[in-house]
């Protein structure tokens, strides 16, 4: 025979049916030969059926009328009230973090702009760009000759001069 | 107090001695540039090291051949000038004057008229970072010979290997 303290905890589950068939057989035969047992199935059966009829004297009283509205009123007041507090929240939000907002605008900006300028492709008559590479002349005398000093793409940088006064002498 | 002195003078000697150890290679081309419809035309191939500026100065001047007359390589300790003769009995001198702080190296030119007077038709001072080019064209190739076309001066500063 089983001992009762294995039972008690299974009278609860037996009471509502949720015992399963070969556990229910064995302590419905314990509770054949245990009137202990039985005087505390029926106590548990006993207090179940008061608190039901506690919990059905309450429901009795309450008045459900209206009360699909008033929780709509309720959900529509607190959604207001919500929209109400972004705003504070927000500028507190900003107050408290400026420093890291910023830094974070500022270092996305310079991840993009570095973006553009990787993937932008280079101009091939962008003289500004090459001018750093390109020869820089920083002076020039031509003489009594003209010429002139030109910047070309692909870092070339070409010093032209009139020509020669030979011939034309 | 002497010591550090000393010890600073020294090792101002040594960087300076450092500096003028390495020595500037320069290539100076000669290049016939011309519309003569008997040239062949193009760009001739023993110019491909500086086939990039050619085709830049192509686009812009036209020039419907580019023929290489002449090269030399100078390796130049500094201010030390190297003489080239061109064409017509004129000649050009480039001097290496000092390294740049942006690490350019900055360069004296002049062109030098023909015999017997030898005057100076130009003179520049440029800086050019290594293994760029510096192109110095308008006179003619031949100064009695329209249809020889222009001389172009190719003057290339290498990269030391």
């Amino acid at each position: 025979m089983k001992r009762c303290q294995e039972i008690v905890p299974l009278l609860g589950p037996l009471l509502d049916g949720a015992l399963p068939e070969d556990d229910r057989a064995w302590v419905e035969d314990h509770l054949c030969g245990c009137p202990s047992c039985r005087d505390r199935k029926a106590l548990i059966a006993a207090q179940a059926e008061a608190i039901r009829e506690a919990l059905a004297a309450r429901t009795g009283a309450l008045d459900f009328k209206g009360f699909s509205d008033r929780v709509l009123a309720r959900a529509h007041n607190e959604r207001v009230r919500a929209s109400e507090r972004a705003p504070v929240w927000g500028r507190e939000m900003w107050w408290a973090h400026r420093r890291a907002f910023a830094a974070a605008g500022g270092l996305a900006l310079a991840a993009c702009a570095a973006l553009a300028i990787f993937f932008s492709p280079p101009r091939s008559d962008d003289v500004g760009l090459l001018a750093d590479s390109s020869p820089r002349v920083e002076e020039v005398d031509f003489g009594t000759r003209s010429g002139a000093v030109l910047q070309l793409p692909r870092q070339t940088t070409v010093i032209w001069m009139s020509d020669d006064r030979a011939v034309q002498e | 107090m002497k010591a550090l002195l000393l010890t600073a003078v020294l090792l101002l000697g040594q960087a300076d001695a450092g500096g003028s150890q390495m020595r500037v290679k320069i290539t100076v081309r000669s290049i016939a540039a011309s519309n003569d419809p008997s040239a062949p035309a193009g760009m001739d191939p023993k110019l491909k090291p500086i086939a990039p500026s050619i085709e830049s100065f192509g686009e812009e001047f036209r020039f419907r051949s580019y023929k290489l007359i002449d090269e030399h390589s100078f390796d130049l300790d500094w201010k030390h000038a190297a003489q080239v003769e061109l064409p017509g009995s004129r000649s050009l001198e480039v001097t290496p004057r000092q390294l740049d702080s942006d690490g350019k190296i900055k360069v004296h030119l002049e062109l030098l008229g023909e015999h017997p007077e030898h005057s100076r038709q130009l003179h520049t001072d440029y800086a050019i970072q290594r293994g760029g080019t510096i192109l110095v064209g308008g006179i003619r190739v031949d100064p009695r010979n329209e249809k020889a076309g222009k001389l172009l001066i190719a003057i290339t500063q290498e990269v030391e290997k």
